[in-house]
């Protein structure tokens, strides 16, 4: 039976994933800040453990507790993540370091709490949960997308550093999730003058339209389409280095990769209203 | 009857016009000193910055103003650009050039030096081009020049702090051009790639402590020498370029009137990307690791195989 880590377990696609694996059979350990709402993932049979991955004290006192119980994690999920919205002349220094250092160096910090005993191990498998926000980036979402193409870049060197260990690196990248973002998503205050409110609400319009699937042109994946991609990469023998997932995923890089960088801006800003 | 409209007014506007105000981040060497220089001798009223001032005198007598910004000091950059701002009446060109190489493998990197790296390279880019958009946009014009890299396009084993920091900046830029279209403000990517600089002396002196009995030690040997191999300027390694030849386009950049949104500067730059698109990661990753001459079978560490 194996022994799988999941981050930012406490809702969405993490909890979802959490109890995918546990009634498949994996010993399940959860994570995230808050325990509370990891309840009902431990009457399925999962150990849950309160972490920050920001916080290197809460790490090192969770994985403490973690390996006093488990000899080996054989499967690492780095979901924990969130998403950071506003323009970049909006965004205050803060805003912009907590998105990164939940997104890219906690991610980082997770992994090298596991990788000496995956090196030892000679095995292991770590699934860093990237988006398809790393292949593109929108006018709104600075931070958020550059957290993302950051992943893609530390998930490659990763690879390169430890697939001679037999250490698996696998980058999951869904395209529109179903979501509480819109209730979670996080906006800075605007700056003398709101230069930006226009572009504002249109881009709060356009995500409420595109991302419920009631409205949105675009298929809107469930939790549990996500869950099952990374389910099968876990069970994978040769599992892949990237594994994007539903129809935005597959067909937005390809867009992009056609359009000069001007054509896809308008592409975007019309999306955003602000192009007739 | 015909009638001639002369352009006075335009051959008017001509002679008076005003030199532009520039401002240059990590300005005391490399390709931001090649820039100082390459703008000062053009007529451009030039601020080079750095965090270290000591030997900025030759750019001081060529006739630019040498200021002192650490681009991870708030406080600093604010007084600093509001004071740049009281002198010229704004600045017109900024252009994003502090930054570093971070090097060392994921697992000894403490995450204090990845998040320093992004600190200066990302966070103190943003920052410096948040303290100057409220001017442009109240002038409807400004340009933003972004130092990327090659690098911004595919990571190496080794140096992922680094590659990360500029593929954070690749989407920032986009971001960022995205947002400021409706205001006039043009936004631009340089991406040079290999360049003959400090670069490579900085980032050898930057590396993580080594874990005990390191794993990784024989490939940060090999790493060390095929890194300083191919940068170093006696060697004339094929697509490493010159501070200056990247200076050249920067400057173009600012001058042209509908700039390009990326500047791919030299083979390297042009060709890895290529490289990548055509290949698979794994083949990649093979291609990649052979540079730093780590062959690869996977389960077996190639780092560092114990003599027993």
């Amino acid at each position: 039976m194996k022994t799988v880590l999941i981050t930012g377990a406490s809702s969405g696609i993490g909890k979802e994933t959490a109890k995918l694996f546990a009634q498949n059979g994996f010993k399940v350990i959860a994570t995230a800040r808050n325990i509370e709402r990891m309840e009902d993932l431990e009457t399925l049979g999962c150990a849950i453990f309160s972490m920050d991955v920001t916080n290197e004290e809460s790490i090192q006192h969770t994985f403490k507790k973690i390996y006093l119980i488990y000899k080996q994690i054989d499967i690492l999920i780095n979901n924990a993540g969130y998403c950071q919205n506003g323009f970049v002349e909006e965004l205050t220094l803060p805003q912009l370091k907590y998105q990164f250092s939940v997104n890219v160096f906690g991610l980082i910090r997770i992994s090298q709490m596991v990788l000496p005993m995956m090196r030892e191990k000679q095995q292991g498998h770590i699934i860093n949960i990237g988006s398809v926000g790393g292949d593109f980036t929108s006018a709104g979402a600075g931070a958020y997308h550059a957290s993302k193409y950051a992943i893609e870049s530390f998930s490659d060197a990763m690879r390169q550093e430890v697939s001679s260990f037999g250490i698996h690196i696998s980058l999951i990248k869904p395209g529109g999730v179903e979501t509480n973002l819109l209730d979670n998503a996080q906006y800075p205050e605007p700056i003398a003058g709101n230069p930006y409110s226009v572009m504002q609400n249109n881009f709060i319009k356009m995500m409420s339209t595109i991302l419920q699937s009631s409205n949105s042109a675009f298929p809107i994946l469930k939790h549990i389409e996500v869950a099952s991609a990374i389910l099968k990469t876990a069970q994978s023998n040769n599992p892949k280095t990237r594994i994007k997932i539903g129809r935005t995923a597959k067909m937005m890089p390809f867009i992009k990769s056609l359009m000069s960088d001007k054509a896809f801006d308008k592409m975007i800003m019309k999306q955003l209203g602000l192009l007739q | 009857m015909i009638v001639l409209f002369l352009p006075i007014g335009q051959a008017f506007s001509q002679s008076v016009k005003k030199p532009k105000t520039v401002l240059i981040t990590g300005a005391a060497s490399g390709i931001g000193k090649a820039t100082a220089i390459a703008f000062v001798k053009k007529g451009y009223i030039t601020y080079a910055t750095d965090k270290d001032t000591t030997n900025m005198q030759d750019l001081e007598k060529l006739g630019c103003k040498i200021r002192y910004i650490d681009v991870t000091m708030d406080s600093m950059m604010v007084n600093r650009v509001n004071g740049i701002e009281a002198e010229t009446g704004g600045i017109d060109i900024l252009v994003n050039n502090a930054g570093y190489g971070q090097n060392g493998v994921i697992e000894e990197l403490p995450i204090s030096k990845i998040r320093n790296q992004f600190e200066v390279n990302v966070f103190g880019m943003l920052r410096m081009s948040q303290l100057v958009l409220p001017k442009m946009r109240e002038r409807k014009s400004g340009r933003i020049i972004n130092v990327g890299s090659v690098g911004g396009d595919f990571t190496t084993p080794g140096a992922s702090a680094y590659h990360a920091s500029k593929w954070a900046v690749e989407s920032f830029t986009d971001g960022l051009r995205g947002e400021l279209r409706q205001f006039g403000i043009e936004v631009v990517l340089i991406k040079p790639g290999g360049v003959y600089t400090n670069f490579m002396n900085t980032a050898n002196k930057l590396y993580p402590e080594q874990m005990k009995d390191s794993v990784y030690n024989q490939f940060r040997e090999k790493f060390i020498k095929q890194s300083n191999l191919l940068f170093d300027p006696k060697k004339n390694t094929f697509g490493i370029l010159s501070a200056e030849k990247v200076a050249r386009v920067i400057l173009k950049s600012a001058e042209k009137r509908r700039p390009k949104t990326r500047y791919k500067i030299g083979a390297l730059a042009k060709i890895t990307p290529m490289i990548h698109s055509i290949l698979s990661d794994r083949a990649f990753d093979k291609f990649m690791l052979k540079q730093f001459k780590v062959s690869k079978r996977k389960g077996e560490s190639v780092y560092n195989k114990k003599s027993n």
